[in-house]
């Protein structure tokens, strides 16, 4: 073998790291040698690997302690009643999560069915949709980047957009130059239609936080 | 001259005073007489970190009964992990 190891200017520091090394890895014939020499020449490291080896050996002789007679039956009882904690509160957070994603997502669908308000709801937010009593406007020079969900008023398009309208208890106009690309949805006061309309709007949240994964 | 000559007690009282994380490689590997892989997998650590404690362990270990005065120190080596 080339060059093993530490075969060279083997000194007190590297026999002592080889010593200790000796029981976890196989050492080379030349590395072991060349221990054997430093060792036959320097009484320190003799006894310091003596020492290693006595240390050892005592590890091994060490009378375990015995567990107590009931230790086991102790320990099974008190596993289940960890178990049973984290179970709760497993079950704890599965509730929050399920709170904090009904309130997230079903506010919206609050708003359709409870609130009789005029009310504009769009996925573009940096979108200047005016609010004038019943009417809602998007004025000339405006493009709405996304759906646009109008409750309770009466919209009326001069600019554009680029998404879907959903008019619930509410009715449209378009301007002159007034687009909307996507659909025009119509939303009575039929259970029905709100449902579906809920279920959309929670589509709708979903898609749009999870964009580009879903897409 | 040491105080004591009986190692068992002297090794007892030693690894109460090693660091922890020497004290279970130490433990595993001739006490209960584990191999490095289930050593690594019981305390979610490389083999090879394994085998770097237990240099370690065992330097630190010999160093303590020295300084308890069970060995006389010997020239050269260094101290490792006292708690």
């Amino acid at each position: 073998m080339k060059n093993p190891k530490g075969v060279r200017n083997m000194d007190c520091s590297k026999y002592r790291q080889f010593a200790c090394e000796a029981d976890t890895t196989s050492l080379p014939k030349a590395t072991i040698d060349a221990m054997k020499e430093h060792a036959h020449l320097c009484a320190p490291c003799q006894d310091y690997a003596a020492q290693i080896r006595e240390i050892e050996q005592g590890l091994k002789c060490l009378a375990l302690v015995k567990a107590p007679a009931d230790f086991t039956r102790t320990l099974v009882k008190c596993l289940p009643a960890t178990g049973q904690g984290s179970t709760a509160w497993s079950l704890w957070r599965m509730v929050g999560v399920a709170a904090i994603i009904l309130l997230f997502f079903g506010f919206p669908t609050y708003m359709l069915l409870e609130h009789p308000q005029t009310f504009v709801e769009s996925n573009d937010v940096r979108a200047a949709v005016r609010i004038v009593g019943q009417n809602v406007i998007v004025p000339e020079d405006v493009v709405v980047k996304g759906d646009l969900r109008v409750y309770h008023a009466s919209l009326r398009v001069l600019g554009r957009v680029d998404g879907n309208v959903y008019l619930i208890s509410s009715e449209h106009s378009l301007g002159e130059s007034g687009r909307v690309r996507g659909q025009i949805v119509r939303l009575t006061h039929l259970p029905w239609d709100k449902v579906v309309f809920g279920f959309r709007n929670i589509s709708q949240e979903l898609r749009s936080y999870l964009r580009g994964a879903w897409r | 001259m040491a105080e004591f000559r009986d190692l068992e007690g002297a090794l007892e009282r030693a690894l109460l005073l090693l660091n922890p994380l020497y004290r279970a490689v130490l433990m595993l590997r001739f006490v209960e007489e584990m191999s490095y892989e289930e050593i690594a997998t019981i305390l979610s650590i490389p083999s090879t970190t394994v085998k770097t404690r237990l240099h370690r362990a065992r330097e630190a270990l010999r160093q303590i009964l020295v300084e308890q005065g069970y060995y006389e120190e010997s020239q050269g080596g260094k101290k490792y992990g006292l708690q």
